[in-house]
């Protein structure tokens, strides 16, 4: 059984199909690549499956069970959590409270847990500081642990937004442009990391427009153009696939 | 830890022996305690509007949550001769109750929607007040001070001076165990990154109901402990006026730590008192004053005065970790 099923996802915005019937299975502890052309419907898919939209037709089915039409937070809790592209951090907290934000769900604090300052509760977060300190040892921001998100390079807010994914201990990871515009080196060490955090059990989707990367951790890829899925394939199947190459240059075929 | 922090517990203790001590000889003005006590309660108000601005929402109907507390207090004090501690209860949890109706209809609404919801709903609530009940209940005078307590009394100046400054001093401590706690935190979350935020778990609208209903709660026996002092209230008390200056007290004091509200209440309640001493002033360019200052403030001290001392106790400590920043930069 696919850890994720895609069945028909459509989402239409007014006259726009973002995503077009889209039908997809993530294996559990594959790497998985979307690719596509930008304005593909690559992050609206991943909306979808967060939650953050609700499709127009068609169902998500997350280990087994139907989570389409769910909260955020709910989809989160069942161990599918996403991060975002660009810059989407809490920008003006501390690496070390982002942290301490992104283990909420495995804090074990109820809702109303979080009001008193009890000594379990006192006892929680001493653990949930601790946890936080192991993934940025993880992901090497140890030491930026006091400074504010914005302030950090653009590299470390990529690394941290990974992290902040990591927190919640997903079964399954989408990662939202993980390394684009970053430099080499800072690409090759996220990159290594994904690859550690598949390592540990997690199944992992990236949508990522920087090619070398992407074909080089990814088991499979899938490919968007205008919210269809024109290929799916290893990645040496999709370099040769004539629609994706078609795609990609901008020859349209069979499109009047 | 604790040693850490003994500076600052040290400024606090003194701080409060200091607002306990004024009625015995600090000053033998009742006009001063009559500021004070103002200043306590309109702390009380404050720190709830701050709270809900914490979550990122702006609540135009604090103000009104205020006047609702008043009422539900007076009224029940008044005409049914209840004990004034179960409705100061009351005054709190009426507000928090609407606020909790209110926000599951608004809270959807983002940033100046929200506000703008919340500012129908307060007119709503004051219109329709005056046009349909003022001729019941518009205006309730006499309203009879605290019950006693063993025997304390609440009649007299400084009695209630000494009431509204514990009542200040509970929701201080309220405040500052909220933020500190994991609850201020997703507060903070939610302000900066919703959408984050929601995808790390953290059920959006229960908190922001959570939040709003908490600081309606504090309006609302803010609004009480006003009226039971005054000895009187009408429905125009708690306008928009009182709501601008709810926002002024808030946003000058700074936003960003609880003891923003006390700072921004100590600086326009307080300070006023003293421009009073200069010749031939005249009360009626405060509001000009006022809104300079909240200009000044937005434009070039963002944080307030709250983050202006924080940036002073920082420039003293010295703390400036270089090496780190460089780091960061990598």
């Amino acid at each position: 059984m696919p850890l994720l099923e895609l069945k028909g996802l459509t989402k239409r915005f007014g006259g726009l199909v973002a995503v077009d019937d889209v039908h997809l299975d993530v294996t559990e502890g594959e790497i998985l690549g979307i690719i596509g052309p930008n304005g593909a419907g690559k992050t609206t898919l991943f909306n979808v499956i967060s939650g953050l939209y609700k499709p127009t037709r068609g169902r998500v089915i997350f280990k087994g069970k139907d989570i389409t039409g769910l909260r955020p937070d709910q989809i989160a809790r069942r161990g599918a959590v996403r991060t975002f592209q660009s810059l989407s951090l809490w920008q003006d907290l501390s690496v070390m409270d982002s942290m301490r934000a992104a283990c909420h769900m495995v804090s074990g604090v109820g809702f109303f847990g979080t009001f008193f300052d009890t000594s379990p509760t006192r006892r929680n977060e001493r653990a949930v500081a601790e946890k936080a300190m192991e993934i940025l040892r993880f992901v090497g921001m140890d030491q930026l642990k006091d400074q504010v998100a914005e302030t950090c390079s653009l590299g470390w807010q990529k690394t941290l937004s990974l992290a902040i994914g990591l927190a919640s201990r997903p079964s399954l990871l989408l990662l939202d442009e993980p390394v684009t515009g970053l430099a080499p080196e800072r690409v090759t060490a996220i990159m290594s990391l994904i690859g550690r955090v598949r390592e540990q059990g997690t199944t992992v989707v990236i949508i990522e427009h920087n090619m070398r990367a992407i074909f080089g951790i990814c088991d499979r890829l899938a490919v968007l153009d205008y919210g269809i899925k024109i290929a799916e394939g290893s990645p040496s199947e999709i370099r040769e696939n004539e629609d994706v190459i078609a795609a990609y240059s901008g020859v349209r075929k069979g499109v009047s | 830890m604790l040693s850490r922090t003994n500076p600052t517990i040290i400024v606090v203790l003194v701080a409060i022996a200091i607002l306990f001590l004024v009625p015995t000889g600090m000053t033998s003005n009742p006009y001063h305690l009559l500021v004070l006590t103002n200043i306590c309660i309109y702390i009380i108000a404050v720190s709830g509007f701050r709270l809900v601005a914490t979550a990122g929402q702006l609540s135009m109907a604090h103000s009104a949550f205020m006047g609702i507390g008043a009422y539900t207090s007076a009224l029940l004090v008044t005409k049914l001769g209840w004990n004034f501690w179960y409705c100061l209860l009351l005054a709190g949890m009426v507000p928090a109750i609407l606020a909790v109706g209110l926000g599951r209809i608004t809270l959807r609404l983002r940033g100046i929607y929200f506000a703008i919801a919340t500012f129908a709903f307060a007119l709503v609530i004051w219109k329709g007040w005056n046009t349909f009940f003022a001729d019941v209940v518009g205006r309730v005078t006499d309203i009879p001070p605290p019950n006693r307590i063993g025997g304390w009394e609440f009649s007299s100046v400084t009695s209630y001076y000494y009431l509204a400054l514990v009542l200040m001093l509970v929701t201080m401590l309220v405040m500052y165990r909220l933020d500190r706690s994991r609850f201020g935190l997703i507060l903070r979350c939610m302000a900066s990154n919703d959408a984050l935020s929601g995808s790390v778990g953290m059920n959006i609208m229960g908190y922001q109901i959570a939040a709003f209903a908490i600081g309606s709660f504090f309006a609302g026996m803010a609004g009480a402990v006003h009226v039971h002092w005054l000895r009187l209230m009408e429905p125009n008390m708690f306008s928009f006026t009182a709501m601008l200056y709810i926002i002024l007290y808030a946003v000058v004091g700074g936003m960003k730590s609880f003891m923003g509200p006390l700072y921004g209440c100590f600086f326009f309640i307080g300070l006023p008192q003293f421009l009073k001493y200069i010749p031939n002033y005249d009360p009626k360019v405060e509001p000009v004053i006022f809104g300079s200052i909240l200009l000044l403030t937005v434009r070039f001290m963002p944080g307030g005065i709250s983050a202006l001392l924080q940036r002073i106790s920082e420039v003293i400590k010295g703390l400036h970790r270089r090496k780190v920043k460089e780091y960061a930069a990598t």
